[in-house]
This record gives structure tokens, C-alpha cells and sequence, in this order.
């Protein structure tokens, strides 16, 4: 069992890093710094960089890394070990412990890279408001919307391959920015509002938090029901 | 020694292109014609265990193989496309699948093929051949599905390789597709004719006698005096016919005997003593386009037999009497 989660986690590493993850990753470092330059302009509010972040860097990066590194379906279906006997269910799950390793890892990159920015080049806005933004608040609201992104889109993909993917992305910039009770089940409102410091529907911050570990949860055990053994 | 027969079912299976698809195949040798646009190599992956039916159900002993390891551990298969395992050297690759297969150390040496660097740097054909050998190699499985395992080249002949299927269907239910009648033949065991997708043929109904083995084979001569090769071929015991149209076909010559390998020695032997130049030679079987063409017409045949029988039962009805219920008005 555990070689077979190791092989997992190597296949998803050899298919996701070779030269995906750093072009991905130089594309949203790219994507933070037209942000800065936006907030800079005085055309947008402070602190967008932030919500760039978790609002569109970290769910594209999820989209295109959950499709490379949890594979499609038919790849699972057809996986040389799986065919041969391995358990399928334990081999998509070290897959997929690798995607929330690379996201969560990409989440505290960018954290770091947005705080970074902030702290040698202070904005002539929103140097205050950032200011008053701990890193720390950043680093967790984009750690815990990677974990509930990855297995999401995982699932997704699972289900509908890219379709469901696009139709997740989809849903959850149209619902996930409302306010009521229909933004709750979509990771970008609960990260906003970690943000943010304010909750979903009048619930607490650390809510929130809670409801995005949970929605990781929910979907990583969706996951693994769901790939035949 | 007792036989213990299990029975792999294949029950209402659709996954394009199979439509409907229901076999039921207990322990033995069972060889299905067709090719990969008729559903071969679908059969094959659902079989294996690497597709699961999109409606219906595969089942081995209650397990299906898509969804139980353990059933997929004791299953042998050579697919249409064999990906191999990417970033694994083949060596490591068939190490560890048959230590994957028994507890027991490894004794089973890779072949010489398997030597390569990598999957990327072999052809389909040389991972096909890869995934054969280990495929005949497995010590007991349960389930042996094989996709043209005599179209695939390598050093072990022809005929032990299809020794070695038939050692294997004793113990297993072992399914094997063919795209060339010949193979089929040569393999033996119970024949089934897939076509676009459904059974065509199955046992025991009519099947071609160029195909059944066992039958007597008839081989196709061309050559440049088929008369002095005629007059020498009739002393030969193992021909038991030989046909020669000298107006439709004057350079052709039919024979037919009960053994291939021994009706081509004849065949030879009477060449050379005639001094006889011969062309070509190949068996007088039906190609799979015949064969899908003969399937086509006996079951035209038999719809119209249908036809005819029901239309004679049928009373004609009086110009008196009301419409039988149900029944459209033109």
C-alpha cells in the first residue's frame, strides 16, 4: 500500500514539474505584479494583490495542476500499476497528496512573494491598509483556499474531466462572490472572507477557515470514493 | 484431477463500440474474430480490467475486474495500445510487477528487451511484445485476456505461443481476440465472430468450415504448371482433395488435407520432384470482410425465413372481418 502511494506522489511530481510548474508559477508572479502596478495606477482599491491572489492566481493554478497531477479518468483507469493489481483508490490518493503539497506550497510562495512586494516597494495608496494586513493572515486564508481548491477541481475532473473543471471555475467566481447563503460552498468567498477578516453570511471569520478545511475534506473523501479500486 | 470451472460474464455490456454485448465464458480457451472498429480491443481493456462498462456489467466470481485489485492481480493482458509505465525502466517495470503478482522471490529473468531505458525509447510493437511475454508468464492467474497476441513479433514461434495460451486456458478463463482468421485457427477453442459491436456468431450455430478447427484446411497454389504439380500431389497420402479449374483459373491449383504443416511439406516435396515453380501459397480461408459478408447473408437469410414463415401462418383476413387490435390503419 505505502509503495503504491509513493508511486503516486512521484508520477504526480514527474508530470506536473518538469517545466508546468515553474511557467505557472512565473505566470502569477507575473499576474501579482501587473496587480501592484493596477493598485499603484489608483484604479483599484488597496490591497489587490491579496485578493488576486486567492480570488484568481490560486484557483487557475489549481485548474491547470489538479488536471496534470491527479490525471484524467481514463489515466487512472489505465495506470500500468493499477492494471496489474495495486490498489487504483491508494495510487490517486498519493497523486493527489502530491497536488495539495504543490498548493500549498505555491500558496505560501505567493504569500511570501505579495508580502515581499509590499515591504520593499510600499504602494503610494494602500502602503497603510497593507500595513495594517499581517502576512500571516494572507499566508492562511491562501493555504487553507488551496487545500479546498486542489481536491475540488480534482473531483471535478473526476467527474466531467475538463468540463467539470471549467464548469467548477465557473461556478465559483459567479456564486462564490454573492453574499447570502449560496456563496457557502465555494472556497473563494470563505477566502475572501479570511482575508478580509469579515465571514459568509454572518458567520465569523474562523468559520471560514473551518469551512474551507471541511469543503478540502468533503472533496479529498469524494475523491477517493469515487476512483474504483 | 478435478476442473474447477469459473465463468466470466459479460452481462448487457455497452462501451462504444460494443452494444448490448452478453457472453458468458466459463474456464477454457474462447477466441473472438474482429477487429479493434468492431469492439475488439474494448473487450480486451473491460476484460483487463482497465475500462469500466459505461452500462452492463463484467464479472468474474462476483468480482469485477475494474474495480477489484485482487481479481486484477491474478489477470493476465496484453492490450491494443500498451503504454507501459513512463519514468520506470522496463527492467524495474517487470521486476516489480511479478513480485507484484506472488509473494515468492523473483526468479523470472526480464528478457533481453527489456533492457531499454526507458518505455519512450521502445515501439508499440516491442511494448506489446513486453506485455505479452509477461502476460504468458504469469504463474496462475484466473482471467487471461489478450488482444492479437499472434500478430505481435518476437523470437517465440507462432505455435508456442499458442501452446502456451491453450496450457493457460486449463486453469483460466482466457479470451483472446483475432484480426486474422488464420490466427484464430491456429489458436483453436470455442470461436466467436465479433461485428460492429455485437456477437455475430457464436457456438455452437453455423460457422465456416475454412475456420473450425480441427476441419481439414485447404490451401490456395499458384505456380507455373499446376497439371505436373497435380499428378505428383495425388500420390501424396495427406491430400485428401485437390481441385483444379483450368478454365477460370489456369494457374491455380486447390488442395486440401487435414494438416496444414504436413499439406505444405507435400506441397514442397511434389514442387521440387515436378520441378515446378510455385508463386504463391496461402490458405483458400475467408479474409474478415468474407466472413462479416457470410454473417451478413445468413442473417438476411434468416430474417427473411422469418418473414416468410410468420406471413404463412398468418390467416389472410376476410373482407368482412374487423382489424386485429392494435394494428395501424394505413
Amino acid at each position: 500500500m505505502r509503495s503504491i502511494v509513493e508511486q503516486g506522489l512521484r508520477d504526480a511530481w514527474r508530470e506536473a514539474a518538469r517545466w508546468w510548474l515553474p511557467t505557472m508559477l512565473l505566470a502569477c508572479v507575473t499576474l501579482l505584479l501587473a496587480a501592484r502596478l493596477v493598485e499603484d495606477s489608483g484604479s483599484a482599491t488597496a490591497g489587490l494583490p491579496r485578493v488576486v491572489t486567492i480570488g484568481v492566481a490560486l484557483p487557475l493554478f489549481a485548474f491547470g495542476l489538479a488536471a496534470r497531477a491527479t490525471g484524467s479518468r481514463s489515466s487512472l483507469m489505465r495506470g500500468e500499476w493499477a492494471r496489474h493489481g495495486e490498489s487504483r483508490r491508494a495510487y490517486a490518493v498519493g497523486r493527489l497528496c502530491m497536488t495539495l503539497l504543490l498548493l500549498g506550497l505555491t500558496a505560501l510562495l505567493l504569500s511570501g512573494a505579495v508580502v515581499a512586494y509590499e515591504a520593499l516597494i510600499p504602494a503610494s495608496r494602500g502602503a497603510a491598509a497593507a500595513a495594517a494586513d499581517s502576512p500571516q493572515r494572507l499566508a492562511l486564508a491562501a493555504t487553507c483556499t488551496a487545500f479546498a481548491y486542489g481536491p475540488a477541481f480534482a473531483l471535478a475532473q473526476l467527474w466531467k474531466g475538463t468540463w467539470g473543471r471549467s464548469a467548477y471555475v465557473v461556478l465559483d467566481w459567479m456564486l462564490g462572490s454573492a453574499t447570502g447563503l449560496i456563496a457557502l460552498p465555494w472556497p473563494r468567498s470563505h477566502g475572501l472572507a479570511v482575508l478580509q477578516g469579515d465571514g459568509v453570511a454572518g458567520l465569523p471569520p474562523w468559520a471560514s477557515v473551518l469551512a474551507l478545511v471541511s469543503l478540502g475534506a468533503l472533496a479529498v473523501a469524494l475523491y477517493a470514493h469515487r476512483v474504483p479500486r | 484431477m478435478t476442473r474447477v470451472v469459473a465463468r466470466l460474464t459479460l452481462d448487457s455490456v455497452w462501451s462504444p463500440p460494443l452494444r448490448n454485448l452478453c457472453l458468458d465464458l466459463n474456464t477454457g480457451l474462447h477466441v473472438v474474430v474482429g477487429c479493434n472498429t468492431d469492439g475488439a480491443a474494448t473487450l480486451v481493456d473491460l476484460c483487463a480490467g482497465v475500462l469500466a462498462p459505461r452500462r452492463g456489467r463484467v464479472v468474474y466470481e462476483g468480482r469485477e475486474p475494474h474495480s477489484s485489485h485482487q481479481l486484477r492481480r491474478q489477470t493476465a493482458s496484453l492490450l491494443a495500445n500498451e503504454p507501459g509505465a513512463p519514468g520506470e525502466p522496463p527492467s524495474g517495470w517487470w521486476r516489480r510487477v511479478v513480485s507484484q503478482r506472488s509473494s515468492a522471490p523473483v526468479s523470472n529473468e526480464p528478457p533481453s528487451l527489456a533492457t531499454a531505458s526507458s518505455f519512450g525509447s521502445l515501439h508499440l510493437d516491442q511494448r506489446r511484445q513486453l506485455a505479452l511475454e509477461l502476460a504468458l508468464s504469469h504463474p496462475a492467474p484466473a482471467v487471461v485476456a489478450l488482444h492479437d497476441p499472434l500478430s505481435v513479433p518476437g523470437d517465440v514461434t507462432l505455435s508456442k505461443r499458442a501452446e502456451r495460451i491453450a496450457e493457460l486456458a486449463r486453469s483460466a478463463v482466457v479470451v483472446v481476440t483475432a484480426s486474422a482468421l488464420h490466427h484464430a485457427r491456429m489458436l483453436g477453442g470455442q470461436v466467436y465472430a465479433l461485428e460492429r459491436g455485437v456477437i455475430a456468431r457464436r457456438p455452437p450455430s453455423a460457422w465456416p468450415a475454412a475456420l473450425t478447427p480441427g476441419l481439414p484446411v485447404t490451401l490456395r497454389v499458384d505456380c507455373d504448371s499446376p497439371r505436373r504439380l497435380l499428378a505428383r500431389l495425388a500420390t501424396e497420402p495427406c491430400v485428401e482433395l485437390a481441385h483444379y479449374d483450368a478454365k477460370r483459373e489456369p494457374r491455380r491449383l486447390q488442395i486440401r488435407g487435414p494438416d496444414l504443416e504436413a499439406l505444405s511439406l507435400a506441397l514442397c516435396r511434389a514442387a521440387e520432384a515436378a520441378n515446378v515453380q510455385v508463386w504463391s501459397l496461402g490458405p483458400a480461408s475467408l479474409d474478415l470482410g468474407g466472413l462479416h459478408a457470410a454473417s451478413a447473408g445468413l442473417a438476411q437469410a434468416a430474417f427473411r425465413e422469418a418473414r416468410s414463415g410468420r406471413a404463412g401462418r398468418t390467416e389472410p383476413p376476410s373482407p368482412g372481418s374487423p382489424e386485429p387490435p392494435g394494428r395501424p390503419k394505413p
